[in-house]
C-alpha cells in the first residue's frame, strides 16, 4: 500500500536543490571518497546498463541508411498492418451457425482489429479506465464503510495481484467459453443472457489484464482515500454537498494522486503485458508487445530496425501515458490544511441498501477479479478441466467425499522432477544475483541523494525510478541492441550462440528494472532515520563508511530488506525479458521462459504450468507475510 | 535495545530463508550417480569381443569399412547384415565395440530438435539411466529446441552434436548445406538394418552420392486433420474427407468464428510440409486457391501445436495436424478423431542426423543408434502421450510394444495408405518463398482476409450470391499476387518459377526480405479490401 512515505519519496527528491545553497566550502568538505562512490556507482550503473542501451536502440530506430531519417516509423504508420482507422471484423456478433440453425446462439465479444499500433492504444486505455473505475468503487467502499466481512474484503481484493503468468490469463480465456463458468452461470443457470457467451481477441486480452491490474488503482486509491483530511469533506458538508455531489467536488479530486499512479502503472503494465496475448493467440496476435515478442522468437543474429522501431514506439506511448496522466493530475491536485496525520478517518455504517449492495454487487465483483488466482490453484490440484469447473471441484468427480478429480501429481512433479525445477533454480539464482547488485545501488543512490547537499543530485534519483515506467519489452530490445555491439563476441552478446549465456544479461535487466521498489524502501527509511544520528558519530571521528556501517546500515536493515524481498518476487515472476533474451539458450532459461513454453507446447501441461504458479503464489505469500508481519513494514509493492 | 531487536529478527529472517532454501534442494532428486565405476569395470570385458561387419555390393548402403581395433571380415550377401560375436549386452550389441573405441567420459551431447518437450524428457529420462549413456560415459543431454527457419543458423553457430526430428524437409536443407555428417558406426549401422529402406515409396534413409548414409528415419508418420465431432455436429458442418474440404464454403459457414484451424507455416515444418503437399496435389495456382480459401476459413495459431490444443478444446471443429498430434488429441477428448485425407496424404521419415561440428561423433553415433534400437528410443513412441509410429517395427515385438495393439493397428494402416506422389525435390526449390509468402499473404493479412471472405459467405448464404459468382471471388482471392519486386521494381506475379527464383534469396539478404514480405503484405491487403469494396463494404 502506497504510504505517504512513498510520496515523500518524490517530493523530498524534487525540493533538494532548493532546501539551502551550499557554497563552495560547503561542498568540498562533504565530498569525501565514500561519498563521491557513492554517488558514482549507481550514476555508472545506470548510465551503463539502463541509458546506453536506450541510446543504441534510438540510434537504430532512427537511422536509416547511415542517415539520420524517420524512415522506420514511416514504415510502421503507413502499413495497414499498424494502423487501420477503418478496423476489421465486429466488435461483437450473435453466432449462429448457419447449418445448424437448432443449435444455441453465441454472443462473441472480441474486440475490431485496427491494426497493431491502435490496438495496442486501445487496449492498454480502455484497461486503464476500466480497472481505474473499479478501483475506485472497491476503494472507495472499503475505506468509507465498516460492515461485517470488511477485512475479507480486503484481502480478497488484493489476490489478482499474486502474479501467475500465462495460466491467470489461461483461466481468464477458460471461464469465458461458451462452455465456461460465466456463461453457464448466465445462460444456463441464471437465464439472464439468452444466448451462450465467448470473449476472445482483444476484448479477451483487455478483461484478462483489467482483472489482473485492478488491485494496483484499489492499492493506490484507498491509501489515497484514507489519507484524506476528514476536515475537507465535513466542510463541504457544512457548505450543503452531499452525496454523489460531495464524492465528485471533494473526494474524487483529493483522491487524484492515488488514482493517478495507479492509472500510470496500469497503463504501462497494459502496454507491455505478453501473457494475455500469448494466451488468446489465434484472435489477438496484432498487438506491439506481441510484435516484438514474435520478433524475437525468429531471431536470426540480429533484430531489425523495426523491432527498434517498435519498442520506441512502445516506450514513447507509456511515456506519453504517464506525462498526461501525471499532467492532469499536478492540474487538480489540492492542498489540504494538514496531511499525513493520524485522525480517525470517516467511515460510516451503511444502511440496509448499502449493505445489499456491497454483498451482491461489490463481493461478487471482487471475487470474480479473484477467480484467476483461484482458478490456477484449482487447475494445478485438478485432473482435468472440462465444461465449467475443473475436477476438483466439480461435484461429478466426487465419489461420497474422496474428491476424485483431484490430484497431487502436478505439484510433485515442480519439487520432483529436474526438468522443471532447473527452471525454477535458475530463477531463484538469478533473482538473488539481481538482489545484490539492487541493494547496492539502492543503497549508494539513497544514501548520496538524502544525505549529500548538492545541486542537481536528483537525476539519481530520476534515474533509478526511471525503470518503473519502462516498457520490459524495450529493455529487452535495447539490451540486444547494445551488447550485440558494445560487447560483441562476449557472454553478454546475445547474437553470439557459442559464447552467449543469458545469465548475465538477465542478472542484470533484472536488476535494473526491478530496482525501484527497493530503492523506494531504503529511501524512505532513511528519510526517517535522523542524520544527527551520523553527524553526532561523524563529529567523535568515525569515518564516513563506518558511520554508515555501524549507524545507517543498522537503522534501515529492515527497510533495505523488506524492499529487497519485493524486487526478489518481482524479479522471479518477471515476464517481458525473460521470456525474450532469457529463452535465447534454454537451458539457462528462468522460471517464467518454462512456463511460457510449457504452456505452448506440451501436451497437458497446463496443469504443471498452474502448479509452477501455485509456487510463484507461495513464494509472494511468503514474503508479503514476512514484510507485513515481520518486518511490521507496509507492504509497499505499487504506486509511482 | 532497538538494535538488539532488530538483530534478532534479522537473524530470525536468515535462519527461516536458509531453511526454505534446504528445505527446497533436499526435495530435489539427486543427480544421476557418476557412471566412472561401472565403465571401468565393464571395459575389461570389450578386449575379448569381435565385430563382424558384413557389407553388401548389391544395394547402394554400404558402410563405410571400420578402422578399428577390433576384427573387421567383410562377405557379401544381398541384404545388409552387421553383427556383433558374444556381445555383454543382448539388447545393444555393438556397445562392447563402441566403448572399446571411445576415451573420452563425461560427455554432454548437444542435440537440436523439433520434438516437444514431452519427448524430450523422456529421452533424458530413458537414455541417461540405459547401459548404453552408462557404459559410454554420457552424463547429460541438452536439447535445443528451435525454431525450423533457425536451425542453419544455430548449427553453424555452436558445436551441436545430432539433429533430431522436423521433417525431411529440414534435414535435406542442413546436408545441402554441408552440416551433416555420414553415418560410420557400426552401432548405427546395424540397427539401420531394422529400418526399412523405403515406405510406401518414400525413401527413410538418405545416402550422399558415395553411397553414405546422411540421415535415417527415426519415425515415420503422415498429414491430416484433427476433427472434434462434438463441435462439428454442434456447427451442423459435414466431415471434411480431403484437403479441399477445408477451404469449402460449408466449412465456411460458421464465419466470423472460424470453424478451421491451420498454423503459421514459418513457425511449423509440419504445417509447411501440408502446404507443400496441397500445392503439388492440386498445382500451383489452384493450390493457392484452396489455400488461401482454407486460410479465410480459418483461425490461424503460430504453432502446429496450439493448432492441436484449438481442437481439444472445442475452439476450432477441424486442425490439420500431423498423425501423432491427432492422437494424441483423441486420447485427451475422445471427441476427437485423426483423419487421414482420402489417397491425398504421404508418409515422411521422421530422421535423425549427426552433424559435422560434432565434438563427440562416437557418443553422438551411439545416442543414434540407441534412438533407432527397438530397446532404446523407439520405446518412446508408445508411451501414452507421444502416440508416434516407429521406423523400426520391431519394437512392437518387445513388452513394451505388446501393450499398444492400437497403436500397431494404426501403423499398419499407415504403411497401407493410398498417397500421392509428393517430390522432396521439386519441394524445396521453392519452400522458403511459399512459407514467407503465405505468412506475408495469409497470416499477416489475416484479419483483412476473414472480412472480406466473411462478407461474401454472408452474401452466399442469404442468396444474393450464385455459385459462379462465389468461384469468380474465390479466385479474385487466391489467386497468386502480382505485385513490384523491390529489388528490379518490375512487376512480377507471384509463380512457380518466380518462387523458385527468390528462394534462395529471401534466405541470404535480409533487405530483400523485408522489402518483399512487406510489399506481399500491402498487396495482399490492398486485394482483399477492393474486393470488400465490389461487395458493397
Amino acid at each position: 500500500m502506497a504510504d505517504p512515505k512513498n510520496k515523500r519519496f518524490f517530493r523530498a527528491s524534487a525540493r533538494l536543490p532548493h532546501i539551502s545553497m551550499p557554497n563552495a566550502r560547503v561542498i568540498a568538505s562533504q565530498l569525501d571518497l565514500t561519498l563521491i562512490s557513492f554517488m558514482a556507482f549507481p550514476l555508472i550503473v545506470m548510465t551503463v546498463f539502463l541509458l546506453a542501451p536506450l541510446a543504441s536502440t534510438l540510434k537504430e530506430a532512427f537511422f536509416y541508411h547511415g542517415e539520420l531519417s524517420l524512415q522506420w516509423f514511416r514504415t510502421l504508420f503507413q502499413s495497414k498492418e499498424y494502423v487501420n482507422l477503418q478496423g476489421t471484423g465486429e466488435f461483437y456478433y450473435i453466432h449462429r451457425p448457419r447449418l445448424a440453425p437448432e443449435t444455441m446462439a453465441t454472443l462473441v465479444i472480441r474486440g475490431k482489429d485496427y491494426g497493431i499500433i491502435l490496438n495496442s492504444l486501445i487496449v492498454a486505455t480502455s484497461v486503464t479506465f476500466a480497472a481505474t473505475t473499479l478501483g475506485l468503487i472497491i476503494a472507495f467502499v472499503l475505506a468509507r464503510y465498516e460492515f461485517p466481512g470488511k477485512r475479507f474484503f480486503r484481502i480478497l481484493a488484493v489476490v489478482p495481484m499474486l502474479v501467475t503468468p500465462f495460466i491467470n490469463a489461461y483461466v481468464v480465456k477458460k471461464l469465458f467459453l461458451e462452455d465456461g463458468l460465466v456463461s453457464w452461470l448466465l445462460h444456463d443457470v441464471l437465464h439472464i443472457l439468452p444466448w451462450r457467451l465467448r470473449i476472445e481477441g482483444y476484448a479477451g486480452v483487455a478483461l484478462a489484464q483489467t482483472m489482473t491490474y485492478f488491485p494496483i488503482a484499489y492499492l493506490n486509491i484507498y491509501s489515497s482515500l484514507i489519507n484524506i483530511d476528514p476536515s475537507m469533506e465535513e466542510q463541504a458538508e457544512n457548505l450543503g454537498a452531499r452525496g454523489f455531489r460531495l464524492f465528485r467536488t471533494v473526494t474524487l479530486p483529493l483522491a487524484m494522486p492515488g488514482i493517478a499512479a495507479g492509472a500510470t502503472l496500469i497503463f504501462i503494465f497494459s502496454l507491455e503485458d505478453l501473457g494475455a496475448p500469448i494466451v488468446f493467440r489465434g484472435s489477438a496476435e496484432r498487438l506491439i508487445s506481441y510484435k516484438i515478442y514474435n520478433e524475437f522468437i525468429n531471431m536470426t543474429g540480429q533484430l531489425s530496425a523495426e523491432v527498434a522501431a517498435l519498442a520506441v514506439l512502445l516506450l514513447f506511448i507509456a511515456a506519453t501515458g504517464f506525462i498526461i496522466i501525471r499532467r492532469y493530475v499536478s492540474l487538480k491536485s489540492y492542498a489540504m490544511i494538514s496531511r499525513g496525520g493520524r485522525w480517525k478517518p470517516r467511515v460510516s455504517r451503511p444502511g440496509l441498501k448499502g449493505l445489499l449492495v456491497i454483498y451482491l454487487v461489490i463481493l461478487p465483483l471482487i471475487v470474480f477479479t479473484a477467480l484467476p488466482q483461484f482458478g490456477v490453484i484449482a487447475t494445478a490440484f485438478s485432473k482435468e478441466w472440462r465444461g465449467p469447473l475443473p475436477s476438483i471441484i466439480d461435484p461429478k468427480y466426487w465419489d461420497g467425499l474422496r474428491p476424485e478429480g483431484a490430484t497431487l501429481e502436478y505439484m510433485v512433479k515442480v519439487f520432483k522432477d529436474p526438468s522443471v525445477n532447473v527452471y525454477v533454480i535458475n530463477s531463484l539464482k538469478y533473482s538473488l544475483a539481481a538482489l545484490v547488485i539492487i541493494v547496492l545501488v539502492a543503497l549508494t543512490a539513497s544514501y548520496a541523494v538524502s544525505r549529500a547537499r548538492l545541486p542537481g543530485l536528483s537525476i539519481i534519483d530520476t534515474l533509478i525510478t526511471l525503470p518503473i515506467a519502462m516498457p520490459g519489452l524495450a529493455v529487452a530490445v535495447s539490451y540486444v541492441f547494445f551488447f550485440s555491439s558494445a560487447f560483441r563476441g562476449t557472454l553478454l552478446d546475445p547474437t553470439d550462440l557459442a559464447k552467449f549465456n543469458p545469465a548475465a544479461l538477465l542478472i542484470i535487466a533484472y536488476a535494473i528494472r526491478k530496482l525501484p521498489f527497493t530503492a523506494r524502501a531504503v529511501f524512505a527509511g532513511l528519510q526517517q532515520t535522523h542524520v544527527a544520528l551520523e553527524e553526532a558519530a561523524m563529529n567523535l571521528g568515525s569515518g564516513r563508511l563506518r558511520t554508515i556501517g555501524t549507524i545507517v546500515l543498522p537503522l534501515i536493515a529492515l527497510n533495505i530488506l523488506s524492499g529487497a524481498m519485493v524486487s526478489f518476487i518481482y524479479c522471479v515472476t518477471e515476464v517481458s525479458v525473460s521470456i525474450t533474451v532469457g529463452g535465447i539458450k534454454h537451458e539457462y532459461a528462468p522460471l517464467t521462459f518454462y512456463m511460457k513454453n510449457a504452456y505452448l507446447a506440451e501436451v497437458q501441461a497446463i496443469p504443471v504450468t498452474a502448479a509452477l504458479g501455485v509456487l510463484l503464489i507461495i513464494i509472494q505469500l511468503t514474503v508479503i507475510t514476512l514484510v507485513t508481519l515481520g518486518f511490521k513494514q507496509k507492504y509497499a509493492v505499487v504506486g509511482v | 535495545m532497538r538494535n538488539r531487536a532488530l538483530s534478532r529478527s534479522l537473524a530470525f529472517i536468515i535462519i527461516i530463508v536458509v531453511i526454505a532454501a534446504a528445505a527446497y534442494l533436499a526435495t530435489r532428486p539427486g543427480k544421476p550417480a557418476p557412471t566412472g565405476t561401472t565403465t571401468t569395470t565393464t571395459t575389461t570385458t570389450t578386449t575379448t569381443t569381435t565385430t563382424t561387419t558384413t557389407t553388401t555390393t548389391t544395394t547402394t548402403t554400404t558402410p563405410p569399412t571400420e578402422t578399428t581395433a577390433t576384427t573387421t571380415t567383410t562377405t557379401t550377401t544381398t541384404t545388409t547384415s552387421i553383427t556383433f560375436t558374444q556381445p555383454t549386452s543382448k539388447e545393444f550389441p555393438w556397445l562392447d565395440e563402441v566403448e572399446s573405441r571411445i576415451t573420452e567420459k563425461d560427455v554432454t551431447l548437444v542435440i537440436i530438435t523439433r520434438h516437444d518437450v514431452t519427448i524430450q524428457n523422456y529421452v533424458k529420462q530413458m537414455f541417461l539411466q540405459s547401459e548404453v549413456a552408462k557404459r559410454l560415459g554420457i552424463k547429460d543431454i541438452k536439447f535445443l529446441q528451435v525454431g525450423p527457419g533457425l536451425w542453419s543458423y544455430y548449427i553453424s553457430r555452436s558445436d551441436i552434436d545430432v539433429a533430431w526430428g522436423g521433417g525431411p524437409t529440414i534435414f535435406d536443407e542442413i546436408l545441402r548445406l554441408g552440416y551433416v555428417a555420414p553415418l560410420t558406426s557400426p552401432a548405427v549401422l546395424y540397427e539401420a538394418q531394422k529400418i526399412p529402406d523405403e515406405i510406401s515409396g518414400v525413401p527413410m534413409k538418405r545416402f550422399d552420392e558415395n553411397g553414405n548414409l546422411m540421415w535415417i528415419a527415426a519415425a515415420i508418420s503422415s498429414f491430416g486433420f484433427t476433427v472434434n465431432h462434438a463441435k462439428l455436429e454442434e456447427w451442423g458442418l459435414p466431415m471434411p474427407q480431403k484437403w479441399r474440404d477445408l477451404a469449402s464454403i460449408e466449412l465456411a459457414s460458421t464465419l466470423p468464428t472460424p470453424a478451421v484451424g491451420i498454423a503459421d507455416p514459418t513457425k511449423s515444418t509440419s504445417n509447411t510440409r501440408m502446404y507443400e503437399i496441397i500445392l503439388q496435389a492440386y498445382g500451383w495456382e489452384e493450390g493457392w486457391k484452396v489455400l488461401t480459401i482454407m486460410a479465410a476459413n480459418s483461425r490461424i495459431y503460430d504453432a502446429s501445436d496450439a493448432v492441436r490444443l484449438g481442437v481439444i478444446n472445442g475452439e476450432i471443429a477441424v486442425g490439420i495436424t500431423i498423425d501423432f498430434y491427432g492422437y494424441t488429441a483423441m486420447q485427451l477428448n475422445p471427441d476427437c478423431e485423426y483423419i487421414i485425407p482420402n489417397g491425398e496424404s504421404i508418409i515422411n521419415g521422421d530422421p535423425i542426423a549427426l552433424l559435422t561440428k560434432s565434438k563427440h561423433p562416437e557418443h553422438a553415433q551411439a545416442f543414434i543408434a540407441w534412438v533407432l534400437s527397438e530397446f532404446g528410443g523407439q520405446q518412446i513412441w508408445l508411451k501414452e502421450d507421444v502416440n508416434r509410429m516407429p521406423a523400426n517395427p520391431r519394437v512392437f515385438d518387445t513388452e513394451e510394444g505388446a501393450k499398444r495393439p492400437d497403436l500397431k493397428e494404426r501403423f499398419e494402416k499407415t504403411l497401407n495408405l493410398a498417397s500421392i506422389p509428393f517430390n522432396d525435390t521439386e519441394a524445396l526449390l521453392w519452400e522458403r518463398a511459399m512459407q514467407e509468402y503465405f505468412s506475408a499473404v495469409l497470416v499477416q493479412a489475416h484479419s483483412e482476409l476473414q472480412q472480406v471472405w466473411s462478407k461474401i459467405v454472408d452474401l452466399y448464404y442469404s442468396g444474393q450470391l450464385t455459385d459462379e459468382q462465389l468461384q469468380y471471388y474465390i479466385s479474385r482471392l487466391g489467386e497468386p499476387l502480382t505485385f513490384v519486386d523491390p529489388s528490379t521494381g518490375q512487376t512480377v506475379k507471384f509463380t512457380r518459377e518466380y518462387a523458385i527464383s527468390i528462394n534462395e534469396k529471401l534466405k541470404t539478404d535480409p533487405t530483400f526480405y523485408n522489402a518483399i514480405k512487406s510489399a506481399w503484405r500491402d498487396a495482399a491487403i490492398a486485394r482483399y479490401n477492393e474486393v470488400l469494396q465490389e461487395l458493397g463494404g
